[in-house]
């Protein structure tokens, strides 16, 4: 992978417990052997016994039902959230940061089905900064004074907007994630943590590549490409707006000294041969692994802690593709071939 | 008492307090580092004690050099002991090149041995390679204790 624009910063010694724990806990990740042997399997029960061995052991025990693998992934993954939490020296870290997409998640469903709220709960996840309780009480109350002070006037304005008029739900969609963007740039410039601002940079870059990719073939008009792009990647909105009448191929090539140069001309090629964005979403996917990948040599700092969490969130991705393979019964190859890069 | 004898006790008194603000920093920012592999894998003790304990060494040296002066002012003796201003402060001088020696690679070694810890955890059959680089900052402690105990000899009372 091409350097990637990263200084470290000063060194951070009231890190130095946390990162010693977690360096600990990073040689209990799955590895490669292990999702082998996962995709080997018969089928999820078997899955399940595997897991009994690793750190997933307690949720996977004996008898418990791993046809229920969402919630005890989803389990795994507010217990990594929480851990962090625990050890993490700065109350204010830029680890809260992360699991914000999980409360928007749960807003955008809830906003979607207020008008039938019974409905909302099995898209509900029960992750996040707030948890689904707390973000359900501010959507029922209309009060969004819990939030930190930028996110609560710019929900309560979309809120307001909402109930004026009443747009598509994909409208929603994307309201919130420019008020989840902006916010989370703003925060991590706040914390001037360069590690974050810029992973939030790429993130932004490639969501909104695949945005341009969905707007071209829906062959619509510039006016609209520009309300949905996201705001603060390294791409520019005009380069990327200019990028709608050109070629594929020139989008390609015109960022071809990208960090992120290799998922853009895989993920593209195999977008217009197949139509489908699966490659490019993993291409992406194991961009940000190799990225964190970099807190590695980082002994003093929060960065190793925000790699840990996305490690996590990555095994259980991988955990779920794993699953969702053996419920259906796809052949082992398909499996193989979703799977993202296993942080090592 | 002579200001000459001032002088050459505060040479003591500022090895020891440096070396040992070194160390203690040192020891204090590897030891939660240790800590924290230790809260996930108590096995390893004997891998991180060692990366631990060195940075601690510098103290040690600051209270030789310390002990050292004692020794050539005869302060043990029971006899105040003569010195002039321009001895004091040969002496003082003397115990410099250890004490700031010992205060900036005290705090320095604390964290190449907090980074060692990560080498000990993920393997641990190759901690002794991190406790080899710790060790190297430890030569800059041991070439001022080293100038220290020259000059102090050197010193005619």
């Amino acid at each position: 992978m091409r350097t990637i624009s990263y200084h470290n910063q000063k060194d951070d010694v009231k890190y130095s417990f946390a990162v010693g724990k977690i360096r600990a806990m990073e040689t209990r990740l799955l590895d490669g052997l292990l999702f082998k042997r996962l995709i080997d399997s018969k089928d999820t029960r078997e899955m399940g016994r595997l897991l009994v061995e690793t750190s997933y052991g307690d949720l996977f025990k004996e008898g418990a039902a791993s046809a229920d693998f969402e919630a005890l992934l989803n389990a795994e993954l507010k217990r990594t959230y929480q851990l962090i939490k625990d050890i993490d020296p700065d109350p204010a870290s830029a680890c809260n940061l992360l699991a914000l997409h999980y409360d928007f998640h749960n807003l955008k469903v809830l906003l979607k089905l207020r008008q039938s709220p019974s409905e909302a709960d099995s898209f509900l996840i029960n992750l996040g900064l707030y948890g689904p309780e707390a973000i359900r009480q501010m959507v029922t109350s209309s009060d969004y004074s819990p939030l930190p002070l930028n996110l609560a006037k710019a929900i309560s304005s979309l809120v307001t907007e909402l109930e004026k008029s009443s747009p598509p739900s994909q409208w929603i969609d994307i309201q919130l994630d420019h008020i989840l963007y902006t916010y989370l740039i703003r925060q991590a410039e706040h914390l001037n943590n360069k590690f974050l601002i810029t992973l939030f940079r790429f993130q932004i870059d490639l969501i909104n590549i695949r945005t341009l990719l969905r707007v071209k073939q829906m062959e619509k008009e510039a006016s609209f490409l520009q309300s949905v792009l996201l705001e603060g990647g390294e791409i520019s909105k005009e380069k990327m707006l200019s990028f709608l009448e050109e070629p594929n191929d020139k989008l390609i090539s015109s960022l071809n000294f990208a960090p992120y140069a290799q998922v853009i001309k895989e993920g593209i090629n195999y977008y217009e041969k197949e139509k489908s964005l699966a490659l490019f979403e993993r291409l992406a996917d194991n961009f940000f692994i190799q990225y964190i990948g970099q807190a590695k040599y980082i002994a003093f700092g929060v960065e190793p802690l925000i790699s840990y969490i996305l490690t996590k969130e990555n095994e259980t991705k991988n955990l779920r593709i794993v699953f969702v393979g053996k419920q259906n019964s796809l052949p082992k190859n398909i499996v193989e071939e979703r799977l993202r890069e296993i942080y090592a | 008492m002579g200001w000459g004898l001032v002088i050459a006790i505060a040479g003591a008194v500022v090895a020891v307090i440096l070396a040992g603000i070194g160390s203690s920093v040192g020891i204090g920012i590897a030891g939660q580092a240790s800590d924290g592999l230790l809260s996930e894998d108590p096995e390893s003790f004997g891998n991180i004690l060692i990366l631990t304990v060195l940075p601690g060494t510098q103290g040690i040296y600051g209270f030789v050099a310390a002990f050292f002066v004692i020794i050539q002012l005869g302060l043990l003796a029971g006899t105040v002991p003569q010195i002039t201003m321009a001895q004091g402060t040969q002496i003082f001088l003397a115990c410099l090149p250890v004490a700031f020696g010992g205060l900036v690679s005290g705090i320095f070694q604390g964290k190449v041995s907090a980074a060692g810890v990560a080498v000990a955890a993920k393997q641990p059959s190759e901690s002794m390679k991190a406790v080899i680089l710790s060790a190297l900052v430890e030569t800059y402690a041991v070439l001022g204790l080293l100038i220290t105990i020259l000059l102090l000899m050197g010193i005619k009372l």
